[in-house]
């Protein structure tokens, strides 16, 4: 999988390469708008992460001239300042996705992959933790045999924590990416859902596999 | 009469003082010109009285005289303003003129003028002289110089209410022409608010006080806007500057976390890193969303959103924030409320609503919501049982990073706030063009109340939702 990342700033270029690089992406870096697009056209990359703000030429219109070139890589814009305008106008030129800054690379990793798996049509369809199976596409969640009823809510939770198997999800970051608030409500509406998952699912099992972290996150683990 | 616009007030107090000053005059002048009159006229009569007593006398006895027609006709032709009594000696009437008729002239005071009635419809001067056996009383009918006095009284009448209207009318045209230049910079000076303080008042061009007004109006409006422009393009600058190591602190303690090297001693306050650095970012979204919304640039959508199902969702979580407190929930909204805007501001605006409902009540309290219809607005309260907040800090309250008594604030609830949710929300519904208020409300409630315009979509139906559910 090779990745092109056009971004001026050395540190977020860095950072996004080595967080890139760690999940196996083969990344490009590119430091401003000009040669950023020569890159793009002449390499054939499976996935295109360009920041707005570019010296000589700017993200959009680096956007707008890809496609007019007829490259139909997936695009994923970066913008520093989140503005709505901005927002559109990218989607309309042909980009697939949007992050604003300050981004969390987790969530970068995680829709660059997406982004991939839409043009190589491979898509993840099951999580999988133990006996603790997921199905992305009927919605089903089956713990060996047992089926599951989960609300829409639930389903995001558990789906957030299977996503990144073993590894700690903190409270803060479960309310930003489950319940999409921007400030603190306060973490115990993360321990409480977690309570209503752990009823539904480990409740009369042996294994338990939603674990509580040290007091600051969980996780999803078969041990 | 404090309240009243200044130009009432000046033409009042002009046609109170102009009108008074022309009426004063009008009848002093009046009253000394008819007393010229008066005393002119007594001064003649003294002198023809004293000039007919003299022929009066040389005529000697005046039986001689009365009954000659001629001597008659000679007094009549030169004396003919004038009535005569003469009586010789006194008691003993010898001589009367002829339009006397029988009525005896009144009498009065010797060598005095005095006024008597001479005929049911006259009146005269009279002047009685008296020397050895002749008295002499002489008369001179004033009726035609009543007259006179009388009409000028009644004109004067008709023509001050006329003065005092003329003066009116004159001082409105006059003040209103004087302070229409006020007027203007009033006007031009309500549409210059702190986002749009790019526009000044309108220059006459004149030199003269309101000209000079003006100027150094304008000149205040300038430094206003440089220290305004100053504020604002820091805390956008310092947002924006922020982001990058803020993005690569994150990142950074994200791509560690995950590599699985970390010990596990080092990881937990990783983690706590983690979860700062993520409210630091908040912290420095909020500041921008506000420096946008100070410049007039907040980023609001105009897309058609449910606010009854949008509250109804948030209420459900806040419900569950609210159970370590056993708070309890009210709610009472009305069905397919829809307004114009963008659900993720909406969203953050009831939250922040709730939020605060929740770090300001108190233990077992209420929470009380209600989402109506009202004029072709949407209106969304929120009451909280808690500690009500000082009248001083009602509008403080909305300020940036303000606190409120720090025995107020329950710290335990909501990992305390950055001191910018009430601020956000108030930018979000006046973005949404409303307004987000403190409302009075009865011993301790705390109530917060939103109103912003309705879908137009929405405006048809207004009447089919403005019935809540029971």
């Amino acid at each position: 999988m090779k990745l092109l990342v056009i971004e001026d700033e050395t540190k977020i270029a860095s950072l996004l390469k080595k967080g890139l690089q760690e999940q196996g992406f083969q990344v490009d870096i590119s430091g401003d708008g000009e040669d950023g697009l020569e890159r793009a056209t002449s390499t054939p990359y499976d996935a295109i992460v360009i920041d707005i703000m570019l010296p000589k030429r700017d993200g959009l219109s680096v956007l707008r001239t890809l496609r007019t070139r007829k490259v139909t890589a997936p695009v994923m814009i970066i913008t520093a300042r989140g503005d709505v305008n901005e927002r559109v106008e990218g989607l309309n030129l042909g980009a697939d996705d949007y992050m604003a800054k300050p981004f969390s690379m987790d969530e970068v990793v995680a829709r660059v992959r997406a982004l991939v798996r839409r043009v190589t049509g491979e898509t993840i369809t099951l999580y999988k933790v133990g006996d603790l199976i997921m199905n992305l596409v009927t919605r089903e969640v089956l713990r060996g045999t047992r089926r599951i009823n989960l609300t829409a809510r639930e389903f995001r939770l558990l789906e957030h924590l299977m996503r990144l198997p073993g590894q700690v999800v903190t409270r803060t970051q479960l309310i930003e990416r489950v319940w999409e608030y921007h400030f603190d409500p306060g973490t115990n509406l993360v321990d409480v859902y977690i309570q209503r998952l752990r009823r539904k699912i480990d409740d009369g099992e042996d294994a338990k596999l939603i674990q509580t972290v040290r007091g600051v996150g969980y996780c999803v683990r078969a041990d | 009469m404090k309240n009243w616009p200044l130009k009432t007030r000046l033409v009042l107090w002009t046609v109170l003082i102009g009108g008074f000053s022309v009426a004063l005059f009008g009848g002093l002048i009046g009253h000394s010109v008819a007393t010229k009159m008066r005393n002119h006229l007594d001064a003649t009569l003294r002198k023809e009285g004293e000039s007919v007593f003299e022929g009066v006398a040389q005529l000697g006895h005046p039986m001689l005289w009365n009954d000659s027609a001629e001597v008659s006709k000679l007094f009549n032709a030169v004396y003919s303003f004038y009535s005569f009594e003469i009586e010789q000696p006194p008691g003993t009437l010898v001589y009367r003129s002829k339009e006397l008729g029988d009525i005896p002239l009144p009498r009065g005071p010797e060598g005095v003028a005095y006024t008597g009635v001479i005929s049911p419809t006259d009146a005269a001067r009279i002047l009685q002289i008296t020397r050895g056996s002749i008295l002499l009383r002489v008369a001179v009918d004033i009726s035609p110089f009543n007259e006179w006095e009388r009409s000028i009284w009644w004109t004067y009448a008709i023509i001050l209410p006329l003065a005092f209207t003329l003066l009116a009318w004159c001082a409105h045209w006059l003040y209103g022409r004087a302070l229409k230049p006020v007027d203007d910079i009033v006007a031009a000076a309500e549409h210059i608010t702190a986002e749009r303080l790019e526009q000044r008042l309108p220059v006459s061009g004149n030199l003269d006080e309101i000209g000079h007004l003006t100027t150094v109006l304008n000149r205040m409006i300038d430094r206003l806007q440089q220290s305004f422009e100053q504020a604002r393009r820091f805390s956008a600058d310092a947002s924006h500057e922020l982001k990058t190591p803020l993005t690569i602190i994150r990142g950074e303690l994200e791509i560690a976390l995950r590599s699985g090297e970390i010990p596990h001693a080092v990881e937990r306050t990783m983690l706590d890193l983690l979860d700062e650095t993520g409210r630091l970012i908040h912290i420095v979204e909020g500041l921008l969303l506000l420096s946008q919304a100070d410049a007039g640039k907040f980023p609001v959508g105009n897309e058609p959103v449910a606010l009854t199902e949008l509250i109804e969702e948030l209420a459900e979580d806040i419900e569950i924030l609210g159970d370590r407190l056993e708070i309890g929930m009210e709610l009472r909204l009305a069905q397919s409320v829809h307004v114009k805007g963008s659900p993720q501001f909406l969203r953050q605006l009831v939250l922040n609503l709730f939020d605060n409902a929740i770090k300001y009540n108190r233990q077992a309290g209420t929470i009380r919501c209600e989402l109506t219809t009202v004029e072709g607005m949407a209106v969304f309260r929120i009451a909280n049982t808690g500690e009500d907040i000082p009248h001083a800090d009602r509008e403080r309250i909305f300020n940036r990073f303000f606190r409120v008594e720090s025995s107020r604030a329950r710290s335990d609830v909501g990992g305390g706030g950055q001191g910018l949710g009430l601020s956000i929300a108030r930018e979000i519904v006046r973005a949404h063009g409303g307004t987000l208020t403190v409302e009075p409300s009865e011993p301790g409630w705390i109530v917060f109340q939103f109103a912003i315009p309705l879908c137009d979509s929405m405006a048809g139906r207004r009447q089919s939702i403005a019935a809540l559910p029971a």
